[in-house]
């Protein structure tokens, strides 16, 4: 008896050490992470190509796969390159000086890198310079000027409201600002002690951006499919996965969800989320009934946007065509006229850039227009 | 040293929280958690647990806490001075300030305290209770005792672990403790524990706020309450505790004593990995080591040529030595091994020598491990709720339509629960957040304040982010936030969320846009740039006379300390207010020159030279000279200084060397005083010192000349800035 204690110790270390076997991979785990950041789940194109060859092809000219490009790209360098632009008292001054774009102040006499240029140039392309927080965490420098579809330089967008002064090279970005800038326009974002290791990102929007699950589903050589079907997913969650960039409805206030937010109109989901025809398609038990409208009914990603105005209003016309059951018909204009012009129209948000309104409505001048 | 250790304020983070939970017990609730609590679903174990702390708050104020407090350390003093009997004075004053420098934490009145009496209890008086003759109460005394402790603390589990260990001392000691007897007072410590709100259940639970690293994944306890103690902030007690444990491993090997070694063994399983329970790790060595100390005790006077005198004949004849046969150590101390286990040497110049060294030894415990200069009376300044109740006060209860309150520690949560904003509830405490599963994803969602993680994003365990949708779907109308967590405050200041407070230890937040709180919300705005570029000084906080003043039973009218600087200092650089951080920095180094403000003080100039070289390209050279003297310690690598000629503009910045020394000192007004000579940067400095001075007028019109004169683009630029920012502010 008088070695039951120790005996006890022993049972009991016993014990801890087969529950440390069991367990202890779990208990030593570390806290999940965002899915951009992890190396074994970034898969890039060159690896769909082998299956998906037509697709990838496809993908190469869509604005989402060159939606952050680097700053010595030349089919971005080159929009840039010999032009100035003047603000105020201010002159702001593009060169390319041995492969790298250069941006000045002159006035101000700073100069910088361009690092990298956000945006796919459908709308417009934005420089940003990388930078430091005061301890070293990744920042970046949003540069005061934009090039614009138009093909102008003018006042980065949103310029005049943060603060930004000229003579500055522009808008400062901490590290957790930088960060979600780049972890929608990367596909593969590597960040270890507040810096982001931009010589192993994944720039732009790829496969495994928004089909999760993309690098088991190579691995396995198709066998494993993607975590998520796309049209499986209700028109909602649809949505709300392009809103993850686009924004979602739900990150929104109440206050914040009506007709006369100009802002809207830059959030697509947004907009659409709020209208009638999407919810009126979103209204059946499983938010599938009718013919489902998201985002993918009129955009597919994997190509380059669409122009033809007469596209989108095919898109209308598949519910609005007349018959029996169908969507209402229009009682202002006839069924042969161009919908989006009243529904849908674009918007200008800055002296340069329109954007189509997605909340699609009878607009009056009390609803916003 | 009970005296010096009871008169210490209150300071446990628990404290409002335990009399929340007293108030709503006390009000007729048996779940007083889930009556506070919106995340809260079950009943719990410990729910009396607060009532006497309220009860005593209630009546009597902070003064009875303070009561209370010097009663439980007299009390758990004189428990260990009784166990550990007739052996020598020096060493028993040695275990009592070793005893007290680990326990101190947890003499404030509340669940801790509680936890430390029971064990106290069981492991001084355990040995008696299971004593063959105490038999026939033995066991019901056992079942009482259990009872209370489990519907008053959360920690019964570890009772029973000390009871059982008790009761294998007592076997090992050869008495006539019977197998049966034994099962018997288990089995009613069992029942006992059992007969709370959670019945069976309130072993688990205990089980798991004890040991919490058996079922939480570690990432999840590194940031909670529960780290383990190699990751703590190590003090007096952790090192205490280290050397005492292993100089009572080594006698429990020495007396080749197994009970012992599991004691040894079960203290260090308490303690190390999960720092939480040190305090009560600690007691349960102390009775051990009592015990251990006793017996030793016991046996010199057994042997009688050792210890001549009255008190060897009273107790060789008398109960003392009957008592001592069968007396098992509490929790396994040592076993009588004569004449090896001596705790004490007995006689001769050891023994002389070994007494001095523990004379010497208690007194560096009760200078160093007893925090003297922690004395006072009342309740610490930390867990101060005016200013937080004075924010929320503007709550109309008529037109509020409920909601919630994510709380980022007790201390938040316990002040909410206890300011009890009209339907506004605490979503969680972390306590309840373990015991429900639910601590991980608290632990998240402060994470994703922290980093900004506002959107929707996808995590690799499948789960989803972004702090955005989670607290929407927690309807959750305030955030209170501890005012240490200086990363989150940074975090929150782009957000929608705005401080109700500047000053306050828990900092609310709620929405912009949120009517209810909208005047509050505009009067720190506006508060904010007056104490930024406005007018305002700081003067060192004066005694209110009210108990969250350590002011010496107001013999001392100056309650400044500087931790309290640093800290709003650091609170309002993370709000980026640099002047303001400066302005409480100022007058508080003159008064403390060699405390860690100057760190504070180069972080502030580190960061205004960042926002210099936004503005303009480069830092003003005062920032640059300011920050050389500031004695930040990695201020080569600092990336500010990537690409710029630091020392030519070093060498142009004569005469600003003796006005930066100056002012790095704080002496502000004798830095503006030394500025002598003319120039752009001196004209800038100037501008700077006067804002620090509180006077924005005067920087104001040193700014506009500046601008008007021929100076160089890039001064005229941050002037440009600083007298856009006086402009707007004032």
């Amino acid at each position: 008896m008088r070695w039951l204690p120790m005996v006890s110790v022993l049972l009991f270390a016993a014990a801890v050490l087969v529950w440390g076997a069991a367990w202890g991979p779990w208990f030593l785990s570390e806290p999940p992470r965002p899915l951009i950041g992890v190396a074994s789940r970034a898969v890039q194109a060159r690896k769909c190509v082998d299956c998906h060859e037509e697709v990838v092809e496809k993908f190469a000219g869509a604005p989402h796969q060159v939606t952050l490009r680097p700053g010595a790209d030349p089919a971005v360098a080159e929009r840039f390159a010999g032009r100035t632009v003047a603000f105020g008292d201010e002159t702001y001054r593009f060169d390319l000086d041995r492969g790298t774009l250069q941006f000045t102040a002159v006035e101000s006499g700073q100069t910088a890198t361009i690092d990298w240029v956000f945006g796919s140039g459908n709308h417009a392309l934005t420089p940003v310079i990388l930078t430091h927080e005061p301890w070293g965490g990744t920042a970046m420098i949003e540069a005061m000027a934009t090039w614009y579809a138009d093909d102008q330089l003018d006042l980065t967008p949103g310029t005049e409201d943060t603060g930004a002064q000229m003579g500055e090279l522009g808008r400062y970005h901490d590290f957790a600002d930088t960060v979600g800038c780049f972890e929608c326009h990367s596909s593969y974002l590597p960040i270890g002690e507040d810096r982001i290791d931009v010589d192993r990102m994944h720039p732009g929007v790829s496969c495994a951006r928004c089909h999760l699950g993309a690098a088991e589903h190579a691995e396995t050589d198709g066998e494993q499919p993607t975590q998520v079907a796309w049209s499986e997913l209700s028109a909602l969650a649809s949505i709300s996965r392009c809103g993850e960039c686009h924004r979602r409805a739900d990150e929104f206030t109440a206050d914040e969800l009506v007709p006369e937010n100009q802002l809207l109109i830059r959030f697509a989901p947004v907009s659409m989320s709020q209208s009638a025809c999407f919810q009126v398609t979103m209204a059946g038990p499983d938010g599938r009934e009718g013919r489902r409208l998201d985002c993918l009914t009129c955009h597919d990603p994997h190509q380059v946007t669409n122009r033809d105005p007469q596209f989108y209003v095919t898109q209308c016309l598949a519910c609005h065509h007349g018959q029996q059951g169908a969507a209402p018909d229009c009682g202002a204009e006839p069924m042969t006229s161009q919908c989006l012009d009243c529904h849908m129209p674009k918007v200008p948000v800055s002296d340069r850039l329109r954007f189509t309104d997605h909340w699609i409505r009878v607009r009056t001048p009390q609803n916003g227009d | 040293m009970a005296l010096l250790v009871g008169i210490q304020p209150i300071s446990d983070a628990g404290l409002w929280w335990e009399m929340s939970r007293g108030r709503a017990v006390l009000q007729g609730e048996m779940a007083p958690s889930r009556h506070l609590l919106a995340l809260d679903t079950g009943a719990e174990a410990d729910w009396l647990g607060g009532t006497l702390p309220f009860t005593l708050y209630q009546f009597f104020g902070a003064t009875a806490l303070m009561v209370a407090r010097v009663l439980a350390v007299l009390g758990f003093v004189y428990a260990l001075n009784w166990r550990a009997g007739r052996s020598s004075g020096s060493a028993r004053a040695l275990l009592l300030a070793a005893a007290l420098a680990v326990c101190k934490a947890a003499f404030d009145p509340g669940a801790k305290l509680f936890d430390l009496c029971l064990i106290c209890l069981i492991g001084c008086w355990g040995p008696r209770m299971v004593e063959p003759g105490a038999a026939r109460h033995g066991a019901l005394s056992l079942a009482v005792i259990f009872c209370v402790f489990a519907n008053l603390s959360p920690h019964v589990v570890v009772g029973v672990i000390v009871l059982l260990l008790i009761l294998l001392a007592g076997w090992e000691t050869h008495s006539r403790l019977t197998f049966r007897f034994a099962a018997a007072a288990m089995s009613a410590a069992v029942i006992g524990g059992c007969l709370t709100p959670r019945g069976v259940f309130t072993w688990w639970d205990s089980l798991r706020l004890t040991f919490p690293w058996l079922v939480t994944q570690s990432w999840v306890l590194q940031e909670s309450p529960w780290k383990p103690l190699h990751l703590t902030s190590w003090g007096a007690a952790e090192w205490v505790f280290l050397l005492w444990s292993s100089l009572f491993l080594l006698v429990a090997i020495r007396d080749r004593s197994p009970t012992a070694v599991a004691t040894w063994a079960g203290v260090q399983l308490l303690a190390w990995p999960c720092g939480a329970n040190l305090a009560l790790a600690g007691a349960w060595l102390a009775c051990a080591t009592a015990s251990a100390m006793r017996r030793q005790g016991c046996r010199a006077i057994e042997g009688g040529a050792d210890r001549p005198g009255p008190a060897s004949m009273h107790a060789a004849g008398g109960a003392g030595q009957r008592r001592a046969k069968f007396d098992p150590p509490a929790g396994g101390g040592s076993v009588p091994q004569p004449p090896a286990s001596r705790f004490w040497p007995r006689r001769g110049a050891s023994e002389r020598n070994l007494r001095w060294a523990a004379h010497g030894l208690t007194l560096l415990l009760i200078l160093f491990g007893l925090e003297l200069g922690n004395l006072g009376w009342g309740i610490d300044e930390q867990l101060d709720e005016r200013i937080c109740r004075l924010a929320l006060a503007e709550l109309a209860p008529s037109n509020n339509p409920g909601g919630t309150a994510f709380c980022d520690d007790l201390r938040s949560a316990g002040m909410l629960t206890w300011i009890a904003p009209a339907n506004v509830k605490a979503q969680d405490v972390p306590s309840r957040a373990l015991l429900g599963s639910r601590l991980a994803e608290q632990t998240l969602i402060q994470g994703e304040l922290r980093s900004q993680h506002r959107a929707s994003y996808w995590r690799d365990d499948g789960s989803r982010g972004g702090w955005w949708l989670t607290l929407t779907e927690r309807e959750t109308e305030l955030l209170l936030l501890s005012a240490r967590d200086t990363r989150l405050i940074r975090a929150l200041e782009p957000t929608i969320w705005k401080p109700l407070a500047l000053d306050s230890h828990v900092l609310p937040y709620a929405r912009a846009g949120d009517a209810r709180y909208a005047e509050t919300m505009i009067r720190v705005l506006w508060q904010r740039d007056f104490v930024d570029v406005g007018d305002w000084t700081y003067t060192p906080p004066q005694s209110t006379g009210s108990h969250f003043d350590r002011d010496w039973w107001g013999l001392r009218s100056n309650v400044d300390h500087p931790d309290r600087a640093r800290q709003q200092a650091a609170v309002f650089r993370a709000m980026r207010l640099h002047h303001a951080a400066l302005k409480v920095l100022a007058p508080s180094m003159r008064r403390w020159p060699e405390s860690g403000l100057r760190h504070e003080f180069a972080r502030c100039q580190a960061e205004l030279a960042h926002l210099e070289k936004l503005v303009a390209g480069a830092p003003s050279v005062f920032r640059l000279l300011a920050l050389q003297v500031g004695e930040h310690p990695s201020e080569p690598s600092l990336p500010i200084f990537a690409g710029l000629p630091v020392g030519e503009m070093l060498d142009d910045a004569r005469g600003l060397g003796p006005v930066a020394t100056a002012y790095a000192e704080g002496h502000v007004e004798g830095a503006l005083n030394r500025l002598s000579e003319p120039g752009p940067q001196h004209a800038y400095t100037a501008a700077n010192l006067l804002v620090e001075l509180g006077r924005p007028a005067a920087a104001a019109a040193r700014l506009d000349d500046l601008i008007r004169g021929e100076a160089p683009v890039g001064v005229v630029r941050l002037a440009e800035h600083l007298r856009d920012k006086i402009e707007k502010a004032n």
